[in-house]
């Protein structure tokens, strides 16, 4: 099956390398991955890392990789509520429809320009040979793009992350690379959708540069997947004083992995991730998380809240990595689950790496079920067993959205997992 | 005779802020002196600092306890030279009980004095003299050191260690803070018997109802770092009908006169 | 206790290895390397049943078809199975009683602390003493056999109760379990086995004691241990090697039965020889022990303190199955200069309403490194299962490394799992209020770290735990200043 896919995948390679006008230094480094990838294939569970998340499900399709014949904006409703994209990341092709002040966007052709501004290529951030979705993204990423943000955003940028498989299944791979200036601030909201009776799977690829006493806001909205599959990889480094606060909130998809890597890599940084994960049905959500402490004085915190319903498996892995003398470190990581089904799954890798000494890490797992004597309370005063459930899973997997950075924000957060929750809106009014 | 403890001109700094900006201080064999002043003006620091806290700076200064240079010794040399810090905010050690603590404790001091170590019998009945004194409950050396004390435990504890270890100056660091009357006359009471003409005490407090109870031969005022008043106890209750701003308006201007025997 | 502890920070003055000695003991040593001719030489040295030959063999070939595994956190050199000698015994030791034990040997237990005249054994405990391949000698065993406990070495237990050890002999860990049980089933040569029949709590602590003497031999004991209904039995186990430049192999296998309502407590104090500073020599400590809770409202209980061995990789595990089962873990583990400990637990929740604890303390010093890893695995069935694990590290220095990774596998919704972890160096508040008191730094942190494994050690029984605190302090010696 994965072999399969492969060849496909290697033939789709050879068609569009001989077609491509890419500089050849990006040329290159899509042949290396591609040649990554094919050697060593992509993982199973026998890999550590994929331990407890099997891609038979995944691989079993023939993915075409080419944009769509069509670049019109389909009519697509991303998450309620929200504002519409300003930019669209269709199939992984740019489509701006706005960009705010002080964001410049720039693709693949800029990278290697001659003269004095030449940017380096993407894959600082990331493992483009050792990851095999990496390297897959790598190979075929239609156009990777750089966004830097110059100034301060008073708005959180809202990006449109869709798939489209109307005709054929589909593999999306958005490759972002995005820097933001020293000292300003910005948010940005991410919302994966999918659209088309076939399956696909997008693939993104984000890079974030943080220059000192940056600070920026990242939502991974995995609202609007519906079946299809995602695996999303975020790496980030920070620089000295840099801030950085990733939400991952997922709630479709039928599997979905999530990797965020952090490097703390400038002193007195702090990170802290965020997820809230709704898994019904057969859903498999894997959270992958890697914090690494490099530089002294830095703090992080990861606080996970995931639910599994009927059939549903959640995992998370979860390494806090301290460097030899990143003396001063605090980290801190939670992963707390509920398992509300005799068919559903929960898997927990909390893990502690440390070679200094001048720390505090802590890491705590907890896997169970809703608090029985809150459900009686809560019958006891006249709200029927059903509605008492859903507003306890509620009340616990909400917690990672109090941090949101506004409350408009945070509401919508809320609202959507209340819909997922198929709790009445009106009970959190 | 020279004194016991003589600092000159100490100047102590942490994470570049200067916090002792020139203490000079003699304390003589037999006298009690209590240490006031406001809230940061750098009382713990000058005690910490003659413990022998590493993470304190000392860019001036000079301190002889006995004769000897006190900054050049181990924190536990200067305990087992007979000086004993009462914390202010004494610290939790999990696991490790009350009687191993201190039995150890004790037998490194009376090693430093050329005295035998005593067995765990010998050490029972020692401690549990002493714990009499104050009336400690007799479950108290079996609790892990200062682990789930109330505040008034950890104080009283304080005092109980002085009594056994028996040193010839001991610093309290607001001993009397987060006591009810009943245990503050106990407490005093437990000094007072300490005292004597070869044991010197430096008591530092907010309150000069402490100083009822242990009656000091010196009171000094400590302002932003500096000795800035010294006098009798009449100071203490001067400052306590007037409080400090009064000291602040007469500024840097007032020069620390040194207690003299 | 607390008197104990005293004692202990006094003894920590010499900060040698004690027991490094080598005793001139005459041995019968195999040949150096493996082969199916090695096997058969040990077999027919222990004279045992063809049965044993078969399943020794049919583990070395398996074994032979397997691959040393490399997913611990620890690094070492190649190991050249074909270098070390499988097979080392003394000559002199099939005596009737105790009385006729070769002086050497007994000169040798002596020194170590472990006196092999009963009169002069600690009141209560029995010993069953293992040099290098072969057991020597066993205490108190016909006091026991009056209350129908088996208390005997491998070898015998081989001859005179076959049908028990063929019955449960990797019943619980099969020589297919991993590449060092493979190896240890292939060529183990001796151990411990203890029955206690139903409904006998057995009255002392039963103890075996290994040393390994040889130079450039493994040691590849096995044990089993069976509590049948309602029996209880407390065993301890303690080790020592000598001080040698080279590395040396221990590969045991211990295997636990409780079953219905029986209680197997399991202490480990573990010192084989760690190696110099450098990392020079030491043990390689790749053990496989692992505990079945067979019976309804069975308990196995594992309590170790490891400070010794170059490397340790052993995970001792319990599997729940009988419902209502309980399992345990508490372990200390030390390490300091160049060592490297990779050591945690396995609890497998089969069974309905089966409860789990795990408490693990590590302590890492010098250039060491040093690893939790374990396993909790709720499977659909067990229903209303509990486990509750706190694993901490104690970072002394800068040069070591402390990790966790746990493994958490939950598949049934009325279970509750509960994982804390956390790691920090030795609070410097609690140091230097030790130091204001006069005491020295390094005792201040031998008696830190003695509070901080105190829930562990107060598993251990009495005797043991004194040892277990003396060895802290031990081990800990030149990792501050
Ligand atoms: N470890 C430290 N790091 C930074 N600042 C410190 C530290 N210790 C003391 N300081 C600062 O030094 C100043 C003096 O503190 P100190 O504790 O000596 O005051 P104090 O006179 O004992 O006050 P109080 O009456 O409240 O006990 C304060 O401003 C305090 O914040
Ligand atoms: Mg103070």
């Amino acid at each position: 099956m994965a072999a399969e896919l492969l060849e496909h995948l290697r033939e789709q390679f050879l068609r569009l390398e001989q077609t491509s006008s890419e500089p050849s230094e990006l040329l290159q480094q899509r042949r290396r991955a591609l040649e990554a990838l094919l050697q060593r294939g992509f993982p199973t569970t026998r890999h550590e890392d994929w331990k407890y998340t099997s891609l038979a499900p995944v691989l079993r399709y023939r993915y075409e990789v080419g944009a769509p014949a069509s670049e019109e904006l389909p009519s697509l409703s991303m998450v309620q509520g929200l504002p519409q994209p300003q930019l669209w990341l269709l199939d992984g092709v740019p489509h701006v429809h706005e960009l705010p002040a002080g964001v410049e966007l720039r693709t693949a052709e800029r990278f290697a320009l001659n003269g004095a501004r030449r940017e380096p290529l993407p894959g600082q951030l990331v493992d483009v040979e050792g990851d095999a979705f990496v390297a897959l993204n790598t190979a075929f990423a239609p156009v990777p793009l750089t966004l830097t943000m110059r100034e301060s955003l008073p708005m959180p940028m809202h990006i449109g992350v869709v798939t489209q498989a109307d005709a054929v299944p589909r593999l999306g791979q958005p490759r972002l690379l995005m820097s933001v200036a020293s000292g300003t601030s910005a948010a940005l909201i991410f919302s994966f959708a999918h659209h088309g009776a076939n399956p696909s799977l997008t693939n993104a690829v984000f890079e974030l540069l943080l220059q000192p006493n940056a600070a920026l806001d990242v939502l991974l909205w995995q609202d609007g997947l519906a079946d299809a599959f995602a695996v999303t990889t975020l790496a980030a480094r920070l620089e000295s004083g840099a801030r950085l606060r990733v939400w991952t909130l997922s709630f479709s998809g039928a599997l979905v992995r999530n990797n965020v890597y952090i490097r703390l890599a400038g002193g007195a940084a702090d990170a802290q991730l965020y997820g809230v994960t709704m898994a019904t049905g057969q859903r498999l959500v894997d959270h992958h998380t890697r914090v690494e402490h490099e530089a002294e004085g830095c703090s992080s915190n990861q606080l996970y809240k995931s639910l599994a319903q009927e059939r549903a498996t959640v995992n998370f892995t979860g390494r806090i990595y301290v460097h030899p003398g990143a003396q001063r470190t605090n980290a801190y990581q939670a992963h707390r689950a509920l398992l509300l089904s005799t068919q559903a799954t929960v898997n927990a890798r909390p893990q502690l790496e440390i070679y200094a000494d001048d720390v505090r890490c802590t890491h705590g797992a907890a896997v169970g079920n809703l608090d029985e004597q809150a459900l009686f309370y809560l019958r006891s005063r006249g709200i029927p067993e059903a509605q008492a459930r859903k507003l306890l899973l509620y009340a616990f997997v909400r917690e990672p959205l109090e941090a949101l950075p506004s409350d408009a924000l945070r509401e919508l957060a809320e609202r959507s997992l209340a819909e997922h929750i198929q709790l009445p809106i009106e009970e959190f009014a | 005779m020279s004194a016991l403890l003589q600092i000159r001109n100490l100047r102590v700094a942490i994470e570049g802020k200067e916090i002792l900006r020139g203490v000079s201080l003699d304390v003589y064999a037999g006298e009690v002196h209590a240490i006031m002043g406001p809230n940061g003006s750098g009382k713990s620091t000058l005690a910490a600092v003659l413990a022998g806290r590493e993470e304190y700076e000392v860019l001036e200064g000079e301190v002889l306890f006995d004769g000897q240079n006190l900054l050049e010794m181990e924190p536990e040399e200067r305990a087992r030279a007979g000086l004993f810090l009462a914390f202010q905010y004494p610290v939790e050690i999990p696991g490790v009980s009350m009687a191993t603590f201190l039995r150890t404790a004790l037998n490194e001091v009376r090693k430093a004095r050329g005295q035998e170590p005593l067995d765990p019998i010998q050490f029972l009945s020692y401690a549990r003299e002493r714990m009499s004194w104050l009336g400690m409950e007799p479950d108290f050396l079996q609790r892990a050191v200062n682990e789930g004390f109330s505040g008034g435990e950890k104080k009283r504890g304080e005092i109980f260690q002085l009594l056994l270890l028996e040193p010839r100056l001991a610093i309290l660091d607001e001993t009397d803070s987060g006591l009810d009357i009943d245990a503050l006359k106990i407490v005093a009471s437990g000094v007072n018997r300490m005292r004597s003409p070869e044991r010197s005490f430096i008591v530092i407090t907010h309150y000069q109802r402490l100083l009822n109870y242990i009656v000091p031969d010196v009171v000094h005022v400590l302002f932003d770092g500096r000795i800035v008043r010294t006098g009798g106890r009449e100071l203490a209750l001067e400052l306590e009908e007037r409080g400090y701003d009064w000291l602040r308006s007469e500024g840097e201007l007032v020069l620390p006169t040194l207690g003299e025997q | 206790m607390p008197v104990q502890q005293d004692e202990v920070l006094q003894q920590v003055t010499q900060s040698e290895y004690k027991y490094g000695f080598v005793a001139n003991i005459e041995e019968e040593i195999a040949p150096v390397g493996l082969n199916e001719d090695i096997i058969r030489f040990i077999w027919e040295r222990k004279g045992e049943p063809e049965w044993m030959l078969e399943w020794r063999l049919r583990a070395y070939r398996h074994w032979k078809t397997m691959q040393e595994p490399r997913w611990a956190k620890v690094v070492y050199p190649p190991i050249d199975y074909q270098a070390i000698s499988y097979y080392a015994a003394p000559k002199k030791r099939h005596v009737q009683s105790l009385d006729e034990i070769d002086p050497e040997i007994r000169r040798m237990f002596e020194k170590l602390g472990i006196p092999l005249e009963e009169q002069k054994l600690l009141a209560g405990v029995a010993v069953d003493a293992v040099l290098d391949s072969a057991s020597v000698a066993t205490t108190f065993k016909e006091k026991l056999a009056e209350l129908g406990i088996i208390f005997c070495s491998m070898s015998e237990a081989i001859q005179k109760y076959p049908e028990l050890v063929q019955k449960y002999l990797g019943s619980v860990v099969p020589y297919t379990d991993n590449f060092f049980a493979a190896l240890n089933s292939a060529v183990f040569s001796d151990g411990s086995f203890v029955y206690v029949p139903p409904g006998v709590r057995c009255p002392m602590e039963l103890s075996t004691y290994f040393r390994i003497n040889a130079a450039r031999t493994g040691q590849f004991e096995r044990t089993l241990i069976i509590a049948d209904e309602g029996a209880y039995v407390s065993y301890l186990e303690g080790c020592t090697a000598p001080m040698r430049d080279e590395n040396q192999l221990h590969a045991a296998v211990v295997e636990l039965i409780a079953l219905d309502g029986a209680e197997i407590k399991y202490s480990t104090v573990q010192n084989w020889y760690p190696g110099d500073r450098e990392g020079r020599g030491g043990i390689y400590n790749f053990v496989t022990k692992r505990g079945i809770c067979l019976g309804r409202e069975s308990k196995i209980s594992w309590t170790q303190v490891e400070t010794g061995s170059a490397i340790t990789w052993k995970y001792p595990s319990v599997i729940l199955k009988g419902e209502g089962s309980v399992g345990e873990f508490y372990s200390v583990a030390v390490t300091n200069h160049r060592q490297q400990a990779d050591t945690g637990t396995k609890m497998i929740h089969i069974g309905r309403h089966t409860r789990s604890r795990i408490v693990s303390k590590g302590i890492a010093a010098g250039h060491s490194s040093n690893t939790y890893r374990g396993l909790v695995r709720i499977l659909r069935g067990a229903d209303y299962a509990r486990n509750y694990t706190q694993c901490d590290s104690l970072l002394i220095g800068s040069s070591c490394g402390a990790h966790t990774f746990p493994y958490i596998e939950v598949l049934n919704p009325t279970a509750v799992t509960e994982h804390e972890a956390m790691t920090s160096k030795i609070g410097e508040d609690m140091l230097f209020y030790c130091r204001q008191r006069g005491i020295s730094e390094e005792d201040a942190v031998a008696l830190i770290v003695n509070g901080y494994c105190r829930e562990v050690l107060l598993h251990l029984p009495m005797e043991f735990a004194v040892e277990a605190q003396k060895l802290l302090a031990i081990s800990l010696e030149g990792s501050v200043g």
